[in-house]
């Protein structure tokens, strides 16, 4: 989101440069409100990046707090259990971006397939709802359906002869409830998108298709999946983006010290360590290099998307 | 959501540079003029202090939902502001009210600082929040002024109090006044299931021993007595902090140590308690308790809240808990299972024929005086005026039965007083000062009176005495003959360099490895091994360092 925002003002440039006043001055105005939006909610504020290089205290201020440099970066790298917490943040937001975009467009192939419209409209409206709801909520129904005691999955565990899973307790079951859970919130709501490219598709290709005798199947690889590539593409980027976001919602409302050490993400981490102890200098130091990577991930792909699909989001 | 918290994010920030902008004054004038008492005016009335013409006090407090209004008046006119104009000729100006939630109040006086904002002469704030305030050099000292106003009966008050002044002390000079609570009351008992002893035909255990059979006999009571399938005997908070209400610091506390708070060793020597030797043969008993069902099995997640409901749909037998937690969370088990009946015990002694518990501290709140305040020294008058009158009032004087006629009590028609919310019309307002005047003794010292079957008599006994039951008294009976097993956490102050660095990393490392010790991820030895060699070379060697030294520069003992 970010890229996009600065890649949006920043073709506003061009674009004044063929500026005709005289044809053009509506839509100019229109888009007026928006470009100063930006520059003072996302430029201006910028500058406050600079606390992430100081040891910042509020009675001091900006121009008065003593600068430490690398100081804050030097900290969170030097700490034993950032190795540990990078690693958990990029494993499970990676799970978590390939889950969340495997499952919608699966889901949504399928749900193409089906010709009742009134069933398809209400299979739709279902599985986006549990995107609404907040984590916090949906942690205090998880915590009470997968229950080592009497929980419903523990139940049906126990009743086909399984010993009981101590999903909060053991880190790699963690791993699955979290990027389960995950899945089932959101895949309703990226499904939705992935419909509305599916209805775009020239239906004429799938009338030369069937002709050419490509069943279901094989217009399905030949005609849907490349028809839509360019919308998976333009997700997949923008999910890159997310690569440091493991979720802090999910995580802190989920976790405890037991799965700390497969469960722990960067967000967490600084939450304890810096935004609880008000140290906000360290939470920017940290939140400055998660944003960092991000720009540099999102460039990146969106320069191999260019290359690959031949297709420019921006 | 992405571009929401990107929006708040980047607000946040703009107020934050709004705020620098405008924070000269606040940075650059960090030495204030010394305080200029106004005197000038004031004058005695009924032997106290009366500021004629009046003065107006510029203050600021949190209002949550328990502070409540007669119908028709707000923070800034009320009952309790007129008495203040009346008696003492002070007109008090709440600048701003926050909520109590979310550090709101906190939050504010951050902004108000960094914008370079008036601050209110003197607030009230957490004191785990107070130091920073302290440290920026903004702040007041006071103990010139809490010596020359503080009475008798004030001055008697706050000497109940182990190191009353430690936390807040810098080079010398005291910077906050805290807010004493009343002692003892959120000292743990042990609550039991009455009908589940009755049932095993056991008696209340008095040692460790006791303790474990008892629980034994609890997990094998038959369904027809519990009514579930399967129950348990302790139920608890295991999940992060060892320290907490429902948890099991005195049964630790059986073997010698306590968890996660600063405690002196055999040797005299403080050090962190979790670092003790005996921490490690607790953890193995508690580990025993896992395997054999006396506990629930995700104690280790549990935290307060999960801990109590297990008791309270009735289906764990014994918890240990402040005095309080009959009247809430636990007697809720008496509506939610009939026949379920809860008793408060003494604490069982533990492998060391005794046992310790941690103390919850002996504030939460502090009063801090800004620099720039005019008027500090009423915030002492007026307390050391409730001191001598309100907290023990003679019988026929004003404050007799509370506060005032029709604010927080009613005499009725038939000349009885109710303090019954539905008899006082407009319902029932609270006291709206900064801190009641808390003898901290006072309020388990009147249960465990009472307790002994004596009847309320003075206007102190039977105020605070309203809604007070038999279980609470007896729990406060308890508290009071095992009041010299509790020890306090020794370390008060700010956190110091190498904690702020290094604490929350060796406190995570901690937690998730007595988890791991507890449910047999990794064995006793290897893993407490783990924890003490984590310990000194991340760190710790330098923060137990460097709590000594605070103790000895704060001038403990």
């Amino acid at each position: 989101m970010a890229v996009s925002q600065t890649a949006s003002s920043a073709k506003v440039k061009p674009a004044k440069t063929k500026w005709r006043m005289e044809t053009n001055w509506g839509l100019h105005a229109m888009l007026l409100p928006g470009v100063l939006i930006t520059i003072v909610f996302c430029y201006v504020p910028m500058v406050g990046i600079a606390i992430a290089f100081q040891n910042f205290k509020p009675w001091l201020g900006f121009f008065n707090s003593p600068w430490l440099g690398l100081g804050n970066f030097e900290r969170f790298f030097t700490s034993s259990s950032s190795v540990n917490v990078l690693i958990n943040t990029v494993e499970i937001a990676v799970l978590k971006i390939l889950t969340g975009l495997a499952v919608p467009i699966a889901f949504a192939l399928l749900l193409n397939e089906i010709r009742v419209p009134r069933l398809k409209k209400t299979v739709q409206t279902m599985v986006y709802l549990p995107h609404f709801l907040s984590w916090v909520i949906l942690a205090g129904i998880l915590k009470d359906v997968l229950a080592v005691d009497g929980g419903i999955v523990n139940r049906m565990v126990s009743f086909f002869g399984g010993d009981p899973i101590f999903f909060f307790g053991d880190g790699n079951w963690f791993r699955v409830a979290v990027i389960v859970s995950n899945v089932w919130k959101e895949f309703g709501f990226s499904t939705i998108v992935y419909l509305a490219a599916l209805t775009a598709v020239d239906t004429a290709l799938y009338e030369a298709a069937m002709i050419d005798g490509a069943g279901r199947w094989k217009q399905t690889v030949h005609v849907t999946l490349p028809s839509i590539m360019p919308i998976i593409v333009v997700m997949f980027t923008l999910s890159l983006g997310n690569v440091l976001n493991a979720g802090f919602d999910q995580i802190y409302n989920l976790y405890t010290p037991m799965v700390y050490d497969k469960g722990d993400i960067i967000d967490t981490f600084v939450y304890r360590t810096a935004i609880v102890q008000a140290n906000m200098s360290y939470g920017a130091a940290v939140g400055l290099f998660k944003s960092v990577v991000a720009l540099v991930l999102i460039l990146v792909s969106y320069k191999l998307a260019d290359k690959f699909a031949n297709y420019r989001i921006f | 959501m992405l571009s929401c918290r990107k929006l708040l994010a980047a607000s946040l920030a703009g107020a934050m540079l709004i705020a620098a902008a405008g924070c000269g004054g606040a940075g650059e004038n960090p030495e204030a003029p010394e305080v200029a008492l106004t005197e000038e005016n004031s004058s005695l009335k009924n032997g106290h202090v009366f500021y004629d013409p009046p003065i107006q006090l510029n203050i600021a407090r949190s209002v949550g939902p328990d502070a409540k209004f007669k119908p028709g008046q707000d923070v800034n006119k009320n009952d309790v502001t007129d008495w203040m104009l009346e008696e003492f000729g002070v007109k008090a100006n709440y600048m701003w009210t926050t909520p109590t939630t979310d550090n709101a109040f906190y939050t504010k006086i951050m902004l108000s600082i960094s914008a370079g904002e008036e601050l209110p002469e003197f607030f009230s704030i957490p004191g785990a929040q107070a130091h920073e305030l302290i440290d920026s050099g903004l702040m007041m000292p006071i103990d010139g002024l809490f010596e020359k106003h503080a009475g008798a009966k004030w001055k008697n008050a706050v000497a109940e109090v182990q190191d009353p002044w430690l936390a807040y002390t810098r080079e010398g000079q005291v910077y906050a006044y805290p807010n004493f609570d009343y002692a003892y009351e959120h000292e743990d008992v042990m609550w039991i299931r009455d009908d589940w002893l009755e049932a095993a035909g056991m008696e209340a255990p008095k040692t460790l021993e006791d303790l474990r059979a008892v629980m034994d006999a609890f997990i094998h009571l038959d369904s027809s007595v519990t009514g579930f399938d399967k129950v348990y005997g302790f139920t608890a908070a295991l999940q992060s902090n060892y320290t907490t209400w429902l948890g099991v610091n005195p049964v630790f506390g059986g073997f010698g140590a306590i968890p996660q708070i600063w405690m002196k060793d055999e040797a005299g020597d403080i050090v962190y308690g979790s670092t003790m030797p005996q921490i490690k043969t607790a953890l193995a008993e508690f580990k025993d308790w896992i395997d054999k069902s006396y506990f629930p099995p995700e104690v280790g997640l549990m935290n307060e809240v999960a801990a109590y409901e297990l008791f309270t749909s009735g289906r764990a037998g014994i918890t240990m808990g402040a005095t309080w937690c009959y009247d809430w969370p636990l007697q809720d088990v008496e509506k939610n299972v009939p026949g379920a009946k809860v008793g408060a015990y003494p604490i069982p002694n533990g492998p060391t024929g005794s046992f310790l518990q941690s103390g919850n501290g002996t504030h939460y709140q502090v009063v801090l005086f800004s620099k720039a305040s005019k008027n500090p020294q009423v915030f002492f008058e007026i307390t050391d005026y409730l001191y001598d009158n309100y907290a023990e009032p003679e019988k026929g004087s004003q404050f007799e039965y509370g506060f005032k006629d029709g604010f927080d009590y009613i005499v009725k028609d038939d000349g009885t007083v109710s303090y019954i919310e539905d008899d006082i019309p407009g319902g029932k307002a609270s006291v709206l000062f900064f801190s009641a005047p808390m003898i901290p003794s006072q309020k388990i010292a009147i249960a465990s009176y009472l307790a002994e079957g004596n009847e309320p008599e003075t206007p102190a006994q039977i105020q605070k005495s309203v809604g007070w039951n038999q279980i609470f008294l007896d729990a406060a009976r308890i508290v009071m003959s095992q009041k010299e097993y509790t020890v306090y956490d020794l370390f008060t102050g700010a956190p110091t360099p190498t904690m702020v660095e290094k604490l929350a990393d060796l406190k995570a490392f901690e937690v998730s490895n007595f988890s791991n010790i507890l449910y047999g991820k990794t064995g006793l030895d290897e893993g407490f091994d783990s924890w003490l060699s984590y310990w000194s070379s991340n760190g710790g060697v330098q923060i137990t360092e460097e709590v000594r030294q605070w103790y000895k520069d704060a001038g403990g003992e």
